[in-house]
C-alpha cells in the first residue's frame, strides 16, 4: 500500500459516517493505479448523472 | 578516500549496457561495479543516454509530461538508425546477489532475472517494485538527479514552484487526484437535477390552470347553449345525443321515412362517428321525404310544360315572320304566277332582240363584202340582176353610208333593248327565289309547330288542340301545377324548419357540451399525469439526493488528501531537513542567512511550501528564500533538498544518479558541491554526470574521481568515443 493511499484510508477510516467516502476512494485510487489521470476522470465521470439537455420528459418517458 | 563496495544491504549499480539506442549506434557497455562513477565530457557526446538508458530500462517510461505527444519509438531509436530495435540491460547487485534487468523496444519485453530466477511481463514489473522498494514516480524523484527538477524550484510563479516540490516530494500524485475529484461539479448537477424538477412541477402547474381556464371558458359557452352542469359530464352527453337521436327518428317517422337511430355517444371520441350518422339522416330526411317525392314529379312537368310554353311561343312567331315575308313579296311583285309569266314574256323579248341583232349583222357582212366586190371589180352592172348601172351611179359611197347606218345606230337601239330586257329577267329570277325561299320556311315552320303542338297535347293529355288554344291550355295546366307545387312547398318549408331547428341542437351539441366534457376528460388526465409526474420527481430528487452526498463524500476525500499530503510532505521534509540544512551550510556558504527552514503549511484548499532562510537563533530575520539568495545561491539551496531528501528516502537502491549538478553555480560553490558530492559517497555509490571541467578537477582534489570508475565520453560520431578508467 502507496503512503498517499494507506494515509488517505487512515483519514477517512478516522472519520465518522465516511465508509462510503472510503469506498469511493478505494475506487479512485484503484483507477488511479490501474489507468493514471484518464482513469480516474473515467470513473468519476461515471458517477456524475447530469440532466440531458432538453431531458423534459413527460410521464410516458416522451421527450 | 576510502569506498566501501557494496554493502551487501541494498542494490548497487553495476552496469548499464546500451544496444541501437539514442546516440549509440551499436552496444556500449558503462561499467560502475557498485563503485561511484563519473561521466564527463562535452555537450552531445551521449552523457544523458545513460540516464536514459537507465530509467527506460528500470520503468519503461518516463513521468508524466517529459515526452509529451512524442512515440518512444521515434525518441529512443538511434537518430540515423530509424526503425531498428533498440534494447537496454541495468545488472545492479547486493552482495553476492546479482539483479539483471533488460527491455526491448518493439518487442516491448520486460526480464527480470535474480541469479537463476527469472521472470517478465507483469510478473516482472511487479518484482521489481517490490525488491527495489519503490516505483517510477519514487525512483526519478529519490535516486535521479536531474537540472531541470532543479530549475523548476526557481520559477517566480508560486504555484510551479510548487508542482516542482510536489514531484521532489511524491505529492503529485495527489495533486493530480485533486485536479480531477471536484466535487463542486456534483453539486452543480444536484442543483442542476433540482432546478429540472421545480421547472418541471411548475410545468404543469400551468398547464392545470390553463386547462382549468378553458373548462371554465367552455362551461360558459355551454351554458349560452342552455346546457346544463349536470350535463358537464360523459352521463349528460349520452342523455343528450340520446335525445337527439330519439327525435331525429321521430322526425325521419313524420315525414314518411324510418330510419336507424343513433349509436350511442358516451365518450368525446365518439362524437364524429355520431355526428356523421346525424348529418346522413338529416340528409335522408331532406331528400327522401314524401313530400320531396310528390314535389318532384310536379317540378319536372312544370319544367316540361313550361319549356313547351315558351317553345310554342318561339315558334308561333317564327312561322307568322315566314308568312309575313311571302306576303310582302306578293303585295311588292304580285303573285308568284303573275312573276312566272313576266318571266317568259322577257325570255321571248330577248330570243326576237337577239334574232333581229344577228340579221342586222348578216346584213352588214353583206355590205361589206358588196363594198369589197365594187372597189375591187368596178361593176357597170348590177352584180345580182345584171342589169347596166347608170353613169353617174356612185354605188361605193352608198354601200358604206349604209353600212355605217346599219352599225352606229340600228345595232346600238337594239343592244340597248337587249339590256334592258335583261335586267328586268335577273330581277324576276331574284324575286321567284325568294318565293321559294319563304315557301320552304315557311312549310319548316308550319311542320315544326305541328310537331310542338303534338307534344303540348301529350302533356296536357288532350286529345287535339286548336292553334289557337295552346298556349291557353299550356298556361292553364302550368297554373294548375303551380297551385300544387305552392302547397307542397309550404309542407317542405315546414319540414326545413324542423330540420333547421334540430340540426342547431346537434351543432350546439358538438359545439358547446363536447369541448366541455373534452376539456373536462383532458383535466382529468394531465391530473393523474400530474400524480405519475410526482413519482418522476421523487427519481430525480432521489438523483439530486445521490450527487449531494457522492459531492459531500469528494469533499471528504479532496480533505483527506490534502490532510495526508501536508502530513507526508512535512514527514518527508522532517527527515530531509537535518541533511538539508548541513548541505545548505556547505555549498550556500551565507555569511549571515545560515539557517534553511522548509515547511509545508496547510491552505484551505491546498498545501503551499516556504523556502525560509534566517540567521540562527534569530526569527526576525527570517526571510523568503527566493527574496535573499542569489539564483546560484538558490539552486544550491535546492540541491542540498534534493541531497537530504534522497538520502532519507526509503528504499531498496543504494545508489544516486546526479546529472549535471553545477548549473548556475560559481567556483567556490562547485568546489564545495564537489566536496559534499566525495563525502556523500562514502555513504553510497553516487554516479554523476557533468560537462563543467572545473567541476571534473574539484572531484578529484575531494578525492571523488580517484575512487571513482571514469567515464570519459570524448566525442561522438554517430556512436560516443568512451575512455574509460577503473581504479585497480
Amino acid at each position: 500500500m502507496k503512503p498517499i493511499d494507506s494515509t488517505v484510508t487512515a483519514k477517512l477510516q478516522a472519520q465518522r459516517g465516511q465508509a462510503e467516502a472510503l469506498a469511493i476512494w478505494q475506487m479512485i485510487w484503484a483507477a488511479y493505479e490501474r489507468e493514471g489521470v484518464e482513469g480516474t476522470e473515467a470513473y468519476l465521470a461515471g458517477l456524475l448523472e447530469l440532466p440531458g439537455e432538453g431531458d423534459h420528459e413527460d410521464v410516458e418517458g416522451r421527450p | 578516500m576510502t569506498v566501501p563496495l557494496a554493502n551487501g544491504e541494498r542494490w548497487r549499480l553495476v552496469s548499464i549496457t546500451v544496444r541501437q539506442f539514442r546516440g549509440v549506434a551499436k552496444e556500449r557497455r558503462f561499467e560502475f561495479n557498485g563503485r561511484p562513477g563519473l561521466l564527463h565530457g562535452n555537450n552531445g557526446v551521449g552523457k544523458s543516454t545513460v540516464a536514459l538508458a537507465l530509467q527506460w530500462t528500470l520503468y519503461g517510461r518516463f513521468p508524466e509530461g517529459v515526452l509529451p505527444n512524442t512515440a518512444y519509438d521515434r525518441f529512443l531509436s538511434p537518430i540515423h538508425l530509424k526503425g531498428k530495435p533498440y534494447s537496454g540491460e541495468v545488472v545492479l547487485s547486493r552482495g553476492r546477489e546479482k539483479l539483471v534487468v533488460s527491455r526491448d523496444g518493439p518487442t516491448k519485453e520486460f526480464k527480470l532475472q535474480i541469479g537463476s530466477t527469472s521472470w517478465s511481463g507483469p510478473e516482472a514489473e511487479e518484482k521489481r517494485d517490490a525488491v527495489l522498494g519503490l516505483d517510477m514516480d519514487s525512483f526519478v524523484r529519490a535516486v535521479v538527479l536531474q537540472q531541470s527538477r532543479i530549475r523548476a524550484l526557481l520559477l517566480d510563479d508560486p504555484r510551479e514552484r510548487n508542482k516542482a516540490l510536489d514531484r521532489l516530494l511524491g505529492m503529485d500524485t495527489v495533486e493530480h487526484l485533486l485536479d480531477v475529484i471536484k466535487p463542486r461539479e456534483y453539486a452543480k448537477a444536484a442543483d442542476a437535477w433540482r432546478a429540472k424538477v421545480r421547472a418541471e412541477a411548475q410545468r404543469y402547474e400551468e398547464r392545470e390552470r390553463l386547462l382549468a381556464e378553458q373548462l371554465e371558458g367552455a362551461q360558459q359557452r355551454a351554458r349560452g347553449l342552455k346546457f346544463l352542469n349536470k350535463d358537464f359530464n360523459p352521463t349528460g352527453l349520452r342523455t343528450r345525443y340520446a335525445e337527439l337521436g330519439r327525435d331525429l327518428a321521430a322526425l325521419g317517422r313524420k315525414y314518411g321515412l324510418d330510419f336507424p337511430e343513433l349509436p350511442p355517444c358516451a365518450e368525446t371520441r365518439q362524437v364524429g362517428a355520431v355526428s356523421r350518422a346525424f348529418q346522413k339522416g338529416l340528409q335522408a330526411v331532406r331528400l327522401s321525404s314524401e313530400l320531396r317525392q310528390r314535389m318532384s314529379p310536379i317540378e319536372k312537368s312544370i319544367a316540361t310544360l313550361t319549356a313547351l310554353r315558351e317553345g310554342w311561343s318561339e315558334r308561333l312567331q317564327r312561322r307568322d315572320r315566314a308568312r309575313e315575308a311571302i306576303e310582302n313579296l306578293v303585295s311588292r311583285h304580285g303573285e308568284e304566277k303573275r312573276v312566272l309569266e313576266g318571266r317568259a314574256e322577257l325570255e321571248g323579248e330577248l330570243g326576237d332582240l337577239q334574232r333581229q341583232l344577228k340579221a342586222a349583222g348578216a346584213l352588214r357582212q353583206l355590205l361589206e363584202d358588196a363594198l369589197a366586190f365594187v372597189e375591187r371589180e368596178a361593176p357597170r352592172g348590177c352584180p345580182v340582176c345584171e342589169q347596166p348601172l347608170p353613169e353617174r351611179f356612185d354605188l361605193g359611197p352608198r354601200l358604206q353610208q349604209r353600212m355605217e347606218s346599219l352599225a352606229s345606230e340600228e345595232i346600238a337601239k337594239l343592244h340597248g333593248r337587249r339590256e334592258k330586257a335583261e335586267a328586268r329577267l335577273a330581277q324576276a329570277v331574284e324575286v321567284l327565289r325568294h318565293f321559294k325561299e319563304g315557301r320552304v320556311e315557311l312549310d319548316e315552320c308550319q311542320k315544326d309547330l305541328e310537331r310542338h303542338r303534338q307534344k303540348a297535347v301529350e302533356a296536357t293529355g288532350g286529345v287535339g288542340i286548336a292553334e289557337n288554344k295552346v298556349a291557353a291550355r299550356l298556361d292553364e295546366a302550368l297554373a294548375k301545377l303551380a297551385q300544387e307545387r305552392e302547397h307542397l312547398g309550404a309542407g317542405i318549408a315546414a319540414m326545413e324548419q324542423d330540420l333547421e331547428a334540430i340540426d342547431l341542437r346537434e351543432r350546439a351539441l358538438r359545439e358547446g357540451l363536447v369541448p366541455v366534457v373534452e376539456k373536462r376528460d383532458e383535466l382529468a388526465r394531465h391530473e393523474q399525469d400530474g400524480e405519475k409526474a410526482k413519482a418522476l420527481h421523487e427519481r430525480d430528487d432521489g438523483r439530486a439526493q445521490r450527487m449531494e452526498a457522492l459531492a459531500a463524500r469528494l469533499e471528504a476525500i479532496r480533505k483527506a488528501l490534502l490532510d495526508a499530503k501536508q502530513e507526508l510532505a512535512s514527514e518527508s521534509l522532517r527527515k530531509a531537513g537535518p541533511r538539508a540544512q548541513e548541505l545548505y551550510g556547505k555549498l550556500v556558504r551565507h555569511p549571515v542567512l545560515d539557517t534553511l527552514e522548509i515547511q509545508a503549511t496547510p491552505r484551505a484548499s491546498k498545501v503551499d511550501y516556504t523556502f525560509t532562510v534566517s540567521a540562527k537563533g534569530s526569527s526576525a530575520t527570517a526571510r523568503d528564500a527566493r527574496l535573499v539568495l542569489s539564483d546560484g545561491q538558490l539552486t544550491a539551496t535546492a540541491l542540498a533538498l534534493f541531497f537530504g531528501l534522497a538520502e532519507s528516502a526509503g528504499h531498496e537502491l543504494d545508489f544516486l544518479y546526479v546529472d549535471d549538478p553545477t548549473q548556475n553555480l560559481d567556483l567556490p560553490c562547485k568546489e564545495a558541491m564537489a566536496r559534499a558530492i566525495a563525502e556523500l559517497s562514502r555513504r553510497r555509490q553516487l554516479v554523476v554526470s557533468t560537462q563543467d571541467e572545473d567541476f571534473v578537477s574539484f572531484l578529484e582534489t575531494a578525492g571523488f574521481r580517484q575512487e571513482a570508475v571514469i567515464h570519459h565520453l570524448e566525442a561522438w560520431d554517430g556512436t560516443p568515443t568512451v575512455h574509460t578508467v577503473a581504479p585497480a
